[in-house]
């Protein structure tokens, strides 16, 4: 009896951790899983490939802290050498359709020039803003995620004026 | 290379959306098509900011009176669309063809306040307010430079005054808030 509230105390506290570790693990991994698998299907649909950017954890890190917390999640896809150009219109739904309606389009530029696409999607995440911007141009594509907090980041902002003026 | 150019767009993106709110843009909510001049255009930018994004912007403005006054306006604003085209040289969109966008407000709900026809070099600038129970519930920018145009349409309440506030930010081009000059058709 004694044997059998113990284990169910046991039971019961390896639950609550693993609750725990998911609650605090599911923002991180959540953030982490959604741009890495969107890179994976653009890979798949388009049968191209990404390069590694090394110390890129580092990089996303002293953005974070160089920004007082301002700039967090920075996330880099970078495809070179992909062939033939990826038609923009194709692309931006495909993405669009892997991001789901709680992502808008909130900047699209298109260069004749160059023809060079960039679309930028963005949401709201709390009290943060989350960007995607994607730039599309003839055998390239780059792909980069950043949140941007809306407390820290004007905060940091100002400090900054103020330490210039 | 690419990364730098993708490093030098979030740049823009935030000061856009962060320094530009300091002081104080889809397809969809725009009046008109404007899918002709987009293809001849040799940059074409849209700027889409629904009421969710527009209230998110706010919070990154300041405390101070000059961009509370702007985090009030943009507030209770329900979007801000902006599409600027851009062309290599004048005269690649005909006279005719800004009529015909202007048509479009003639005889609707709305209203012509501003209209602002420079010199060549200067450009035309032309303000309509949508009016809904003799309150101001839109407002319409339409200006023309030589090589460039813009059109900024911008949902829910709005003053004229508030431009000032906004002028600069959202892709809003800082100048078109200018004084009443009457288009001949209104004078006659």
């Amino acid at each position: 009896m004694k044997l059998g509230r113990r284990h169910l105390r046991r039971t019961r506290f390896a639950r609550l951790l693993v609750a725990a570790i998911a609650c605090t693990a599911a923002p991180i991994w959540g953030a982490d899983f959604n741009f890495n698998h969107l890179v994976s299907n653009i890979e798949n649909r388009y049968q191209i490939r990404h390069q590694h950017i090394p110390f890129m954890g580092f990089a996303s890190f002293c953005a974070h802290i160089a920004t007082g917390g301002g700039v967090r999640g920075l996330h880099i896809a970078d495809f070179e050498e992909i062939g033939s150009r990826i038609p923009s219109d194709d692309f931006d739904s495909f993405v669009h359709s892997q991001l789901g309606d709680t992502w808008s389009v909130i900047v699209r530029s298109h260069e004749r020039a160059t023809n060079e696409d960039t679309i930028i999607y963005a949401r709201t995440d709390g009290n943060r803003f989350v960007l995607l911007i994607a730039d599309l141009e003839n055998g390239e594509l780059s792909l980069v995620k950043v949140g941007v907090d809306a407390e820290h980041l004007p905060r940091w902002l100002n400090d900054h004026e103020h330490a210039t003026l | 290379m690419k990364i730098q150019r993708s490093a030098a767009v979030s740049v823009l993106v935030l000061a856009g959306l962060l320094l530009a709110s300091h002081r104080a843009l889809a397809q969809g909510d725009f009046p008109f098509d404007t899918s002709k001049l987009a293809a001849r255009a040799d940059e074409t930018t849209t700027v889409s900011l629904d009421k969710n994004m527009l209230r998110f912007a706010s919070k990154f403005l300041n405390d101070d009176a000059e961009d509370r006054q702007a985090r009030r306006i943009i507030e209770n604003l329900d979007g801000i669309y902006v599409r600027t085209f851009e062309f290599k040289a004048p005269g690649s969109y005909s006279a005719a063809e800004l009529e015909t966008f202007r048509k479009f407000f003639a005889g609707s709900e709305w209203s012509h306040i501003v209209s602002v026809h420079g010199k060549e070099a200067d450009g035309d600038t032309d303000i309509y307010v949508r009016m809904v129970d003799g309150e101001v519930r839109g407002m319409f920018i339409l200006a023309a430079e030589p090589s460039e145009l813009t059109f900024v349409h911008i949902l829910g309440p709005i003053k004229p005054e508030d431009l000032d506030q906004l002028s600069g930010n959202f892709g809003i081009p800082k100048r078109h808030m200018m004084a009443r000059q009457p288009r001949k058709d209104e004078q006659q």
